[in-house]
């Protein structure tokens, strides 16, 4: 055949036709709707979570002590000394620990 | 409904699942759109219907997980015919249980006889000559040609560059021609590697 418009149309149409049909549900949505895991939350929301978690976290295992009181002291003096260097290392750490946890259990 | 309008269903049952973590929305974004992805990943993996519905379940969980990288650029069923494709392709990499494109040798020996020259048998013989096609082109022809995408989501769906499919296209088609005078005059033919 030459190179003709109908063969053109006639290709096509078949190769249109050819067998890309959607297939049936057959139960396949079902058994991915029953595969699927608990939805992750975003990774911000999670490290700000723990963040603010070790945070708190710190200040309630500080609280009471004289650490506490020694590094408020200072910091309304506007100095940071050793007292403030240890209370934020230990929020740092437990916000450390914390945000570990979070995305191990993610 | 037209494809602009099928577009903005998707794209509020996307939204529907990332605020509100709505899995019914879910289900609906899966129940629209299960029927062309299996049959996508049947026609990637010839015919294998076990296999491609396996890596259709592997799609739609990656979907699952991975909805909030959807940017909305493209359709989502863009998107996600891109994602069962990439599916296709890392499982035929990790198995050789997955079907591979024929090697020249193999298209040589897939000559394909004439028959009737019905309906049934012409498309029949159609499919088995699509087969034969390079790869790329076999690819492009799938998308392009056979489930009706524009140049532009052929090419999101492949990785391959819009020049590549515009190329893969023409010479996809015109093989096709060539193989349909073929048929048409009675020869025994294959598609010319």
């Amino acid at each position: 055949m030459s190179d003709t418009p109908e063969r053109d149309e006639l290709l096509e149409r078949l190769l249109l036709g050819s067998g890309v049909e959607p297939i049936a549900n057959e139960a396949f949505s079902e058994r991915v709707m029953s595969m699927l895991p608990a939805r992750r939350r975003p990774t911000r929301v999670v490290l700000g979570a723990a963040v603010g978690g070790g945070a708190l976290a710190a200040a309630w295992q500080l609280s009471g002590t004289e650490l506490l009181h020694t590094a408020a002291r200072e910091l309304q003096k506007g100095e940071i000394g050793i007292a403030g260097v240890a209370v934020i290392a230990t929020m740092l750490t437990l916000g450390a620990v914390l945000t570990g946890w979070a995305l191990t259990e993610r | 409904m037209d494809h602009d309008a099928e577009a903005r269903v998707d794209l509020a049952l996307v939204k529907r699942v990332l605020l509100q973590d709505d899995r019914r929305a879910f289900e609906q974004l899966l129940r629209r759109h299960q029927g062309l992805v299996r049959a996508q990943l049947r026609r990637l993996c010839d015919g294998d219907a076990a296999l491609a519905d396996d890596l259709a379940q592997e799609a739609f969980l990656l979907v699952w997980r991975k909805l909030s990288s959807f940017r909305g650029d493209s359709r989502f069923s863009t998107w996600l015919f891109r994602v069962s494709h990439n599916c296709f392709l890392q499982a035929r990499r990790r198995s050789a249980t997955v079907p591979v494109q024929a090697s020249p040798a193999d298209e040589a020996s897939q000559m394909l006889q004439v028959d009737s020259g019905d309906s049934p048998g012409l498309q029949v013989d159609l499919q088995r000559a699509l087969q034969c096609l390079p790869e790329g082109e076999r690819l492009v022809m799938l998308y392009h040609a056979q489930m009706g995408m524009s140049h532009e989501e052929t090419a999101q769906i492949t990785g391959f560059p819009l020049g590549t499919v515009k190329t893969h296209a023409l010479r996809g088609k015109a093989r096709m021609r060539a193989w349909l005078d073929a048929y048409q005059s009675g020869r025994t033919t294959g598609v010319d590697p």
